[in-house]
């Protein structure tokens, strides 16, 4: 390349006025050619800017770096995921076991035993059951309480997802509440049926 | 974008952001805490990346943003540690002789141009980037990025120049 040419390129060179193709040509001027002397200042400035170019460069560890972080994060999120349709599975469950219990308490025995003319023999047979209800009440009791205890724990740690099958059992001791709530129903139609008897005497 | 594309696409890109952030921060561990960060936070935005022109420019832009905040954190500190701090001053004039020397003398005043002439000879004479380019990466216009591009040129080049001379002249005493 004509020597005239690349000063006339480099002045505009120096007033930012060249575009990127002539300032590639110069890249490429500097790299190839002796320079002669009078291009040595430029030819400085264009080897240590070419430099910096190949000396400030991230090795392959850098790569294998963030790599790890962005692989690091997937997994995490697919759990939270699994945590999240879990957590709701188990609230179904819940709510299905609330329906089925209240079902069973709703619809047995709603059928009156019969009436009972004799008050006292009645204030007997009442206070008999009361008694068998409030000893099977306490008994069913206890059992709620450890379990509802144990409830408390898995939903601490939700990870422990397993955990809930446990208070779950424990759950099924419920069924003892069940019965006393049997119990109470069928002194609930005994004192109904009583009432209207004692309006008669 | 997955993982494999990120992988052949961004992480090849590493080098331009990481010559930026050192031509701004001058310290290789900060320049590449830097560009780590610009990398997990574009994996992050993965999902909105298709919205953007061009991902380079955004994660050049970003680059830039994070060194500028960091720059602007450790003047603070420095001021409010050493109120009289300066830059460290030139060495010992004996070294100057060679042109190693030389080399790393020009490098400090590109270090000590204007943050936005460093950005922007970086840009184009390291990176040759178009100006549509790098008006998207900085936001400045094209007058301004000219005029500041011509400045740096001639900086560097009187830098050269004057250390040339001076060897020259300390060659001519020692002989």
């Amino acid at each position: 390349m004509n020597y005239n040419k690349i000063r006339q390129i480099l002045d505009r060179f120096y007033a930012g006025e060249t575009s990127l193709e002539e300032e590639k040509n110069l890249r490429v001027f500097f790299e190839r050619e002796e320079v002669p002397e009078a291009f040595l200042d430029d030819e400085l400035l264009f080897r240590i800017l070419s430099e910096t170019q190949s000396e400030e460069i991230l090795d392959q560890q850098f790569d294998e770096k963030i790599l790890k972080q962005i692989k690091r994060n997937r997994p995490y999120f697919i759990n939270r995921r699994l945590i999240y349709s879990l957590s709701g599975v188990a609230a179904a469950v819940l709510i299905l076991l609330a329906i089925w219990m209240g079902g069973l308490f709703n619809t047995h025995n709603t059928q009156p035993y019969g009436t009972i003319d004799n008050p006292q023999l009645a204030f007997a047979q009442t206070r008999a059951a009361l008694q068998k209800v409030s000893k099977n009440l306490n008994k069913g009791l206890n059992p709620v309480k450890t379990a509802a205890a144990d409830f408390n724990k898995p939903l601490n740690k939700v990870a422990a997802i397993n955990k809930m099958n446990q208070s779950l059992k424990d759950l099924q001791r419920l069924r003892e509440m069940e019965k006393a709530r049997e119990l109470m129903q069928s002194i609930n139609s005994v004192y109904i049926n009583l009432q209207p008897n004692q309006k008669k005497q | 974008m997955d993982t494999e594309e990120f992988k052949t696409r961004l992480l090849p890109l590493k080098n331009k952001f990481y010559r930026l952030a050192m031509r701004l921060l001058n310290n290789r561990e900060e320049a590449e805490d830097v560009v780590q960060e610009v990398f997990l936070k574009t994996w992050k935005m993965r999902d909105d990346l298709e919205k953007y022109r061009s991902v380079e420019a955004l994660m050049m832009t970003m680059t830039r943003n994070m060194c500028l905040d960091k720059l602007k954190m450790k003047k603070n500190k420095a001021l409010s540690l050493h109120p009289d701090y300066n830059p460290p001053q030139h060495q010992n004039p004996h070294e100057q002789s060679e042109q190693k020397d030389l080399v790393r003398r020009v490098r400090q005043v590109i270090g000590q141009l204007p943050e936005q002439q460093r950005t922007i000879i970086q840009l184009r004479d390291v990176e040759a980037y178009s100006f549509d380019e790098m008006m998207e990466i900085t936001g400045f216009d094209k007058n301004y990025m000219r005029v500041n591009l011509s400045r740096a040129r001639k900086k560097i080049r009187e830098t050269i120049e004057k250390l040339q001379q001076s060897e020259l002249q300390q060659n001519k005493t020692n002989s």
